[in-house]
């Protein structure tokens, strides 16, 4: 009993201290922000409460839904496109000799920790309708017809911010799959290589079911990054052409910042919290939920 | 064992004096600068040989702002302003500018001076945080000094809450052109807006693009292009819209909307047009891509400079009977300047620095542009160029002068909105009866205290 008491008490002194920090930096801020929610307030000063009028505006209003749609369209781009490309990066830089290993990892951190501005001048660039690379290829290959605005036409531009913030974070993700592999122990593949099982089949039954930890890892944060998409947008488009490619965040910011409805800009912060919530539940609920040890 | 933790806990209090000591050091230098300068802050007034400290928030996505900046203000403090040592704070251009500022406002910490726009201005205003300069404008004679009064008029509550060097209200949108590439292509001048289609037509077939525009956010519909084509048809529904008389759905804006779409689908601008941000366009234009330019006057002496060949058309009007050279919008608005925070430690230094900042910025006017400002620096402009003189001609001889629908009318949420309705209708593929419906609930709040 005492024991007991005493290990609780040591959890609690323990965790004290990063509860307290959690509590101040991210529980804390949600609060006023659901009052703020709440009131016809500019940013300045509140100008009488409203009760639920915001929330009705935000959720009656096309462009919300639309950047809900884009966000959603990113968090699928590079979820289903981007994960299983870094996990098959991954899986190709483990069969490598070390010198290319060594070239493959450094070059997989590189557009991680490139500025965004950076970034998003270099796609802008990229896409430029007359001299850019991708139109230019086309172009040269014959394909006029599929040389796109890219980044002013409403049925591309989402898809093309998807891509360069993919492009961005698929080698660190592919790093990330490559650490989890070299933590899998190697007797499971000699046994497999006795067996005369193929890449492929080692891949498919011993690596990528014992990598469902760090699987689910980068799924969270692939997912809850997606969601808060900004920066890109905001370099790459600005939300345009019109509000074409504005994400729930980038509507945040537009609602608080530009049109100074700050009122507005809480009540979407408090629907995309409760957002984020449901996405790791759900991943939570479905994805690796059996414990696998080796 | 025992004497081990001594020599242990002997260690540890060493080293917590030690990185006491190390941090009550640290504190004391920096305590000792803080308090200096705020001393002299708060005692500048008194003793000028003392330093003042002074934050200013500065434009910094354009040249004109950077040259005045670097150029004037920089050069010429040390000179003008021994006691005050400036600490620049640069920020950007557009909506980043305007969220710094935003922010700045929202958490009441204020830069000391600062340069904004009507529409961000009066957001500051309401919030308390702008200083009336009146008292200071008038001890020093400063409002003398101008030869429009109306730009140094105070507010509706008799305050002055901003300097300016007056040189707004000389600028004006012109739709600029290559005269070499008119000439070459055998085009003439248009005159009415069906000869400008036709233009752009004949420019499109031989691969040149006719007009350069700036059209991120929708920039150049927002700050010229909408007013201008609703001059065109009736320069009144203008006017009557900076007073609040009419709305959007008035015909003649909807009228004016269908050009500026119509003009997109002759594909008058450059493919990938809603991505094209300011600098590019003007390079679009001085690199000879563009035949034509549409851009505010301030440009004047960057174009003729990268562009020798560079003339203007007065934007040609969209109505039989309509004079193009009759009306005319300009720019400046009474609350775009340079301000000061009301909690400026030293307000009286950092009036001066205020004004000082509106002369510098007439002084790069009347020197580096040869272009006029209602504050008088004093400076004689002289050698003018040709391009310069018929500018000025013919913005003296139009006879209504039509402020700026975005720089002197719109609130915040109004600019914002209509950002995004003039970038989609640069898509082509929307409708002036869709922008119509989108804008008039927001216009109908534009004019709310």
């Amino acid at each position: 009993m005492n024991k007991n008491y005493n290990s609780k008490l040591a959890i609690f002194i323990f965790a004290f201290p990063t509860l307290i920090l959690f509590t101040a930096f991210v529980v804390y801020p949600i609060i006023p922000e659901l009052i703020i929610s709440f009131q016809n307030n500019d940013g300045f000063k509140n100008m009488g409460y409203i009760g639920l009028d915001n929330y009705r505006s935000i959720l009656m209003s096309a462009t919300f839904w639309k950047s809900n749609a884009n966000t959603i369209l990113i968090v699928a781009i590079s979820t289903c496109v981007g994960l299983p490309i870094s996990l098959l990066l991954a899986l190709l830089m483990d069969r490598q000799t070390e010198g290319v290993r060594r070239f493959f990892k450094l070059s997989s951190v590189f557009p991680a920790v490139l500025s965004v501005t950076v970034i998003g001048q270099m796609w802008i660039a990229i896409y430029e309708p007359q001299w850019g690379v991708i139109n230019s290829v086309l172009r040269s290959i014959g394909l006029n017809n599929l040389a796109l605005e890219w980044l002013s036409d409403k049925r591309t531009v989402v898809i093309a911010i998807a891509v360069a913030f993919l492009w961005q974070y698929i080698g660190l993700n592919a790093l990330l799959f490559y650490t989890g592999i070299k933590s899998i122990p190697k007797t499971y593949y000699e046994a497999a290589t006795i067996d005369g099982a193929s890449f492929l089949k080692t891949s498919i039954k011993i690596t990528i079911p014992l990598l469902q930890d760090v699987t689910k890892y980068l799924l969270v944060l692939s997912v809850l990054g997606c969601m808060s998409q900004f920066a890109h947008v905001r370099i790459m488009t600005a939300g345009g052409p019109g509000d074409a490619s504005r994400t729930v965040i980038y509507e945040l910011y537009y609602r608080a910042f530009s049109a100074s409805d700050y009122g507005q800009g809480c009540a979407i912060a408090i629907i995309f919290i409760i957002e984020c919530l449901l996405f790791t539940l759900i991943i939570n609920k479905f994805v690796a939920r059996e414990k696998v040890e080796f | 064992m025992i004497k081990l933790k001594k020599v242990a806990s002997l260690l540890l209090s060493a080293a917590v004096v030690a990185s006491l000591a190390a941090c009550g050091g640290g504190n004391t230098a920096s305590d000792s600068s803080v308090s200096s300068s705020t001393t002299s802050t708060s005692q500048a007034s008194a003793k000028s040989s003392e330093k003042v400290n002074l934050k200013f928030l500065s434009l910094s996505a354009d040249d004109n702002r950077n040259k005045i900046r670097e150029n004037y203000i920089k050069k010429n403090i040390e000179k003008d302003m021994p006691n005050v040592v400036v600490e620049y704070d640069l920020g950007g251009g557009g909506d980043d500018y305007a969220n710094k500022l935003k922010t700045y406002n929202a958490s009441g910490d204020m830069p000391d001076v600062w340069f904004s726009e009507q529409n961000l201005s009066s957001v500051v205003i309401s919030a308390g945080n702008a200083l009336d300069l009146a008292p200071y404008v008038t001890k020093t004679g400063f409002d003398k000094k101008f030869t429009m009064k109306e730009v140094i008029a105070p507010d509706a509550d008799g305050k002055i809450y901003c300097v300016q060097p007056g040189a707004d209200q000389y600028f004006t949108p012109r739709l600029w052109y290559h005269k070499d590439i008119f000439t070459k292509n055998n085009i003439q001048v248009p005159k009415t807006f069906d000869e400008l289609v036709k233009v752009c037509e004949t420019l499109k077939a031989k691969g040149i693009t006719p007009i350069s525009i700036v059209g991120k956010g929708g920039w150049s519909p927002n700050l010229h292009m909408l007013q201008t084509m609703i001059m065109a048809e009736d320069p009144q529904v203008a006017v009557d819209l900076t007073n609040n008389k009419t709305d959007f759905s008035n015909p003649v804006v909807k009228n004016a909307l269908g050009r500026i779409q119509k003009l997109v689908k002759v594909g008058a601008f450059a493919p990938g047009i809603t991505n094209i941000d300011y600098g590019p366009a003007v390079e679009m234009y001085t690199s000879n891509k563009a035949a034509m330019l549409a851009m505010f006057t301030w440009e004047l002496p960057n174009l003729e400079k990268a562009s020798p060949d560079t003339d203007f058309i007065v934007w040609p009007s969209a109505k039989e009977g309509v004079d193009a050279n009759a009306a005319i919008q300009y720019w400046g608005a009474p609350l775009s300047g340079y301000l000061v925070s009301t909690k400026t430690e030293n307000p009286e230094v950092a009036a001066q620095f205020a004004m000082f900042c509106a002369t510098q910025d007439a002084l790069f006017y009347n020197t580096e542009n040869k272009s006029m400002t209602a504050l008088d620096t004093g400076v004689k402009i002289e050698g003018m160029s040709e391009l310069a003189k018929k500018n000025l001609d013919q913005f003296n001889a139009a006879t209504l002068k039509i402020p700026s629908l975005w720089s002197a009318i719109y609130n915040t949420r109004m600019s914002a909105e209509i950002t995004t309705l003039d970038s989609n209708l640069l898509t082509g593929d929307y409708s002036p009866d869709e922008f119509i419906k989108a804008i008039n609930p927001i216009w109908a709040k534009n004019f709310d205290k």
